[in-house]
């Protein structure tokens, strides 16, 4: 198993390189020169902006700015934010809790209802609950998740009144002030992950159903519930790990919105503002922290997939 | 017929299936794939039920085991197993027969076990549910006991290996060993046991089978495709076509005078040295098995393929009459062609 | 499923072809006395906070969608099924593209929508580019994964012993078994093409103002939630719509193109 994770840890690296080389090629790509933004719109001759440009090392060529920033970013340093004045790991600490509440809430609400509700579907296939499943999911998927935050807040907050319809409160202020705000962010962004793993679910499910050996655990004469958990559930686990880690994937990029729709200030509603307002550092560094908690889960569902599956655990 | 023969049928029977139909449900209707099925087999007997695939055996044999697919449906007919009828039965009842004295050994040793769970888990998970009583200790102690009995060697160190750790013919001992595990098994269903192994393995898994069968005198209903496996380990054999019984006889008896003429071809197309002279060629028996959802034809399910059908084998279904002491063929000209194949025999 | 999905989006063609036909179409024409109106004879879905027709507003933000959509979904179908044939069929071109198009699907999906569009600037040429990317490395895959299937098949190892060329093997033995699965990909990446160019749009990133975006109605809505709510069911409503129907001819698509599926959705 040790050794399995070494190797996945070392498949990771391409991957990770090729992603931080993305995010540098996208950021240089930005229009408007670094300078001028840095310099904030201030009238400067030109000596000035040729003695930022060296002082930055934009005057050299894209190559070199690359070789010496891969090894700054790796060392985690992300420099300095220009809108907010102050070091952008700073920036990015205070944000993440906001995103990592949304985005865990979210997947644990996919989690506890979708993948109950898919093995639901398949077990009963062809009942009301299969039914309801498939509408259920089919609707979810359709839903634009930012729309969908509105209704909520539109019927929830502005008509029933029964929750705030926007904001945050970290969870120190106490666990109902931070929960009732998270609710209805949470129920926008699952629905449509929901959507996906009771599908996801219910097709692994069916499919693994099928198999011999889970004839074969019937011809034991192994109890229903035994035949469905300990034979179908627990091969069908791979795949639906899988899936998991690719929900975690998108609803960290749905997040992005969720968050302007609820105004959380979260790392989404920080990207989006940094783009908008040219705050490269911040972007860079925003993108490069969502980027690595997908990376991180997306080795983390490696290791489950192993430990479910014993060929890929002793191979 | 052998004495054993009569004796086993004239004693209780083990297993006694009375007309017994099985349809799929289709798109356009129920398409019937075991058709009027009757079947006996008495104590410590073995029985081949033979025929090509999709001839409807490992259907029988799911619906013994009150296993049938979704989309399977009984039409009729009763299972009496041991006094009880297993389609009466509340399925909770069945499934409590099932793994302890009804027991199945599959077809595909390579995907019936489960893949995730070690072979000592899906040992004693058999005990754990028919036999409570035994402690859990003591079930680890006796998975290695059977796994020695059918001889997988190492035995205790298997019980924490995965199934992909082991090779197609340990795999089907792991599977018989789970077959047995509860100790009183009465009757066993094999489908195929053998067909997915190498020739040198097959040997050696059907002397087990035989060796077993004696020890735990138990009634085998032994599936395949394939005669000589018959030959080697069955006392009688039915043969199975399109869904029907269409020739029941002692192993002797079939092999020396088959009645029904897809039983001759069956035995024609197998090669036996001395018999077939040299520059002819193997026969085989033209077409193939109709497919079930075929439209139901009147008369004979095999006249297409029959080599001596005459104008009545297109009109009226044969019945399976009655073909001396312990035999039935459902032909309408077994009686004729049974002397005509006599006389070919004796000129060869 | 198939024919109910297919049925859906004819309605919407329809919708968005001849409601120019049947009512007077002004999706820019700004009128102060007429704004925030609620739906009414003249203005059947109301009217947004500069006066202008909603529903004008959606039957041009439903070409703009539609447009978008087809064009990303063309774009990804020609280079998707290319790269994907090349990759499965050469392992050193593998190495590369693969690595690539596995990075890609980490990358959280919006995030890198949002990275092409602030490097390239809002435009509908540049939300096509931003969706192609995002959906191209789904569609190699699965080319990809069944160029890989069939690369050794009896059928194809026939074909070569014939003397067929790579091109040929891959375009006429190999691309026609991973039809099935690369259409299905296609149409579920088009219903997320409208999705993505929604959520764009909402975030100021889509088609730029006046361009009436399904997204851009939203989030110009959002203000007058409480007093105008009916700004917000229409665009919102239509996207659901466009969506389901995309998502049921994808389902119906698959179950067609795979029988086993069909057995496990009766």
């Amino acid at each position: 198993m040790l050794s399995y994770a070494l190797r996945r840890i070392v498949v990771f690296v391409p991957t990770l390189f090729i992603t931080l080389t993305l995010i540098f090629v996208l950021t240089r790509m930005l229009p408007g020169s670094p300078v001028a933004s840095l310099l904030g719109g201030q009238s400067v001759n030109a000596a000035k902006i040729e003695e930022v440009s060296r002082q930055f090392g934009f005057d050299r060529p894209i190559l070199e700015q690359y070789l010496e920033w891969l090894p700054r970013i790796l060392s985690g340093s992300l420099g300095q934010s220009l809108f907010f004045t102050k070091p952008v790991t700073e920036v990015l600490i205070q944000r993440l809790p906001v995103t990592l509440s949304l985005t865990v809430l979210a997947l644990m609400v996919t989690i506890a209802v979708g993948i109950p509700l898919g093995i639901l579907s398949a077990v009963k296939r062809g009942s009301f609950l299969d039914y309801l499943g498939n509408v259920l999911s089919s609707l979810g998927m359709a839903l634009p998740p930012f729309w969908l935050g509105f209704v909520l807040i539109l019927l929830v907050a502005v008509g029933l009144k029964l929750l705030p319809s926007s904001g945050y409160r970290p969870l120190e202020m106490g666990f109902w002030p931070w929960l009732s705000r998270m609710i209805l962010p949470t129920i926008a962004l699952s629905l449509s992950q929901i959507g996906l793993i009771v599908r996801m679910t219910r097709s692994t499910m069916l499919e693994v159903l099928d198999t011999e050996y889970v004839g074969m655990a019937r011809a034991k004469g192994m109890p229903e519930t035994v035949v469905i958990v300990r034979h179908a559930l627990r091969n069908a686990m791979v795949q639906i790990i899988t899936a998991v880690g690719l929900l975690f994937a998108l609803g960290l990029g749905g997040s992005v919105i969720i968050e302007q729709v609820f105004a959380l200030p979260g790392l989404g509603e920080l990207i989006t503002t940094a783009a908008i307002r040219r705050d490269y550092a911040t972007l860079e560094g925003g993108i490069l922290y969502l980027t690595l908690m997908a990376l991180l889960v997306n080795l983390l569902v490696d290791l489950a997939y192993a430990y479910f599956n014993p060929r890929v655990r002793l191979a | 017929m052998t004495n054993d023969a009569v004796a086993a049928q004239s004693a209780s029977p083990t297993l006694d299936v009375r007309g017994l139909s099985v349809a799929f449900r289709r798109r356009n209707g129920l398409v019937r794939v075991v058709r009027d099925v009757d079947l006996t087999l008495g104590p410590g007997e073995v029985l081949g039920l033979v025929g090509e695939s999709g001839s409807g055996k490992s259907i029988l044999a799911r619906a013994v085991l009150g296993t049938l697919p979704r989309q399977a449906e009984v039409l009729g007919g009763s299972i009496a197993f041991s006094g009880g009828d297993l389609m009466r039965m509340p399925p909770s009842q069945v499934r409590r027969l099932r793994g302890d004295r009804i027991a199945i050994v599959p077809q595909e040793p390579m995907t019936s076990l489960n893949p995730s769970l070690r072979i000592g888990r899906q040992l004693t998970e058999v005990l754990e549910v028919h036999r409570p009583e035994i402690r859990s200790k003591e079930r680890s102690v006796r998975a290695v006991e059977m796994l020695d009995l059918v001889g997988v060697t190492y035995a205790d160190e298997r019980l924490a290996q995965y199934p992909h750790q082991l090779s197609g013919g340990l795999r089907q001992r792991v599977a018989i060993a789970m077959a047995l595990i509860c100790g009183r098994v009465e009757l066993l269903i094999a489908d195929e046991p053998t067909t997915a192994l190498d020739v040198t393995i097959q040997a050696q898994i059907l002397d087990l089978f035989v060796r077993l069968q004696k020890s735990q005198r138990m009634s085998v209903l032994l599936i395949t495709h394939d005669l000589g496996v018959i030959a080697q380990t069955a006392q009688r054999v039915a043969v199975m076509y399109a869904g029907e019984i269409v020739e029941v006889a002692d192993v002797n008896d079939l092999f020396a005078s088959p009645r029904h003429p897809y039983t001759r071809g069956l035995l024609d197309s197998l090669p036996r040295s001395g018999r077939v002279a040299r520059k002819s060629h193997l026969p085989s028996i033209e077409g193939s098995v109709p497919s079930p959802s075929a439209a139901v034809r009147d008369g004979c399910s095999f006249a297409d393929r029959c080599a001596f059908r005459i104008a009545i084998c297109d009109q009226q279904a044969p019945p399976l009459d009655s073909a001396g002491l312990g035999r039935s063929v459902r032909c309408h000209r077994w009686a004729d062609l049974t002397a005509g194949f006599a006389r070919r025999d004796a000129l060869l | 499923m198939l024919s109910v999905g297919l049925m859906m989006l004819t309605l919407l063609m329809l919708f968005t072809l001849l409601t120019p036909l049947l009512v007077p179409i002004d999706p820019l024409g700004i009128s102060a006395v007429d704004k925030l109106l609620p739906p009414s004879l003249d203005h059947l879905l109301g009217t947004d906070e500069l006066g202008r027709d909603q529903l004008s507003r959606l039957v041009v933000g439903s070409g703009i969608s539609l447009r978008i959509a087809v064009a990303a979904t063309a774009l990804t179908a020609i280079f998707g099924i290319g790269l994907g044939m090349v990759s499965g069929q050469y392992p050193a071109i593998d190495i590369v593209v693969s690595q690539i198009s596995d990075s890609l699907l980490i990358f959280p999906g919006v995030v890198l929508a949002i990275m092409i569009l602030a490097a390239l600037g809002p435009s509908e040429l540049n939300v096509i580019i931003a969706v192609f990317v995002l959906y191209v490395p789904r569609v190699i895959r699965t080319v990809r994964a069944a160029v890989i299937e069939y690369r050794d098949a009896d059928f194809v190892q026939a074909a070569r012993s014939l003397g067929a060329s790579d091109l040929r093997v891959l375009v006429l033995h190999i691309f026609p078994r991973a039809i099935g699965p690369t259409m299905v990909q296609l149409s579920l990446g088009f219903s997320s093409a409208i999705l993505v160019e929604a959520g764009l749009s909402f975030l100021g990133l889509g088609a730029p103002p006046p361009a009436p975006t399904w997204g851009g109605m939203i989030s110009g809505a959002r203000e007058y939630i409480r007093t105008a709510p009916w700004l917000m069911i229409a665009p919102g409503a239509i996207i659901t719509y466009a969506v389901l129907s995309l998502n049921l001819i994808g389902d119906g698509l698959r179950d067609m193109l795979d029988p086993r599926s069909r057995a496990a959705g009766q």
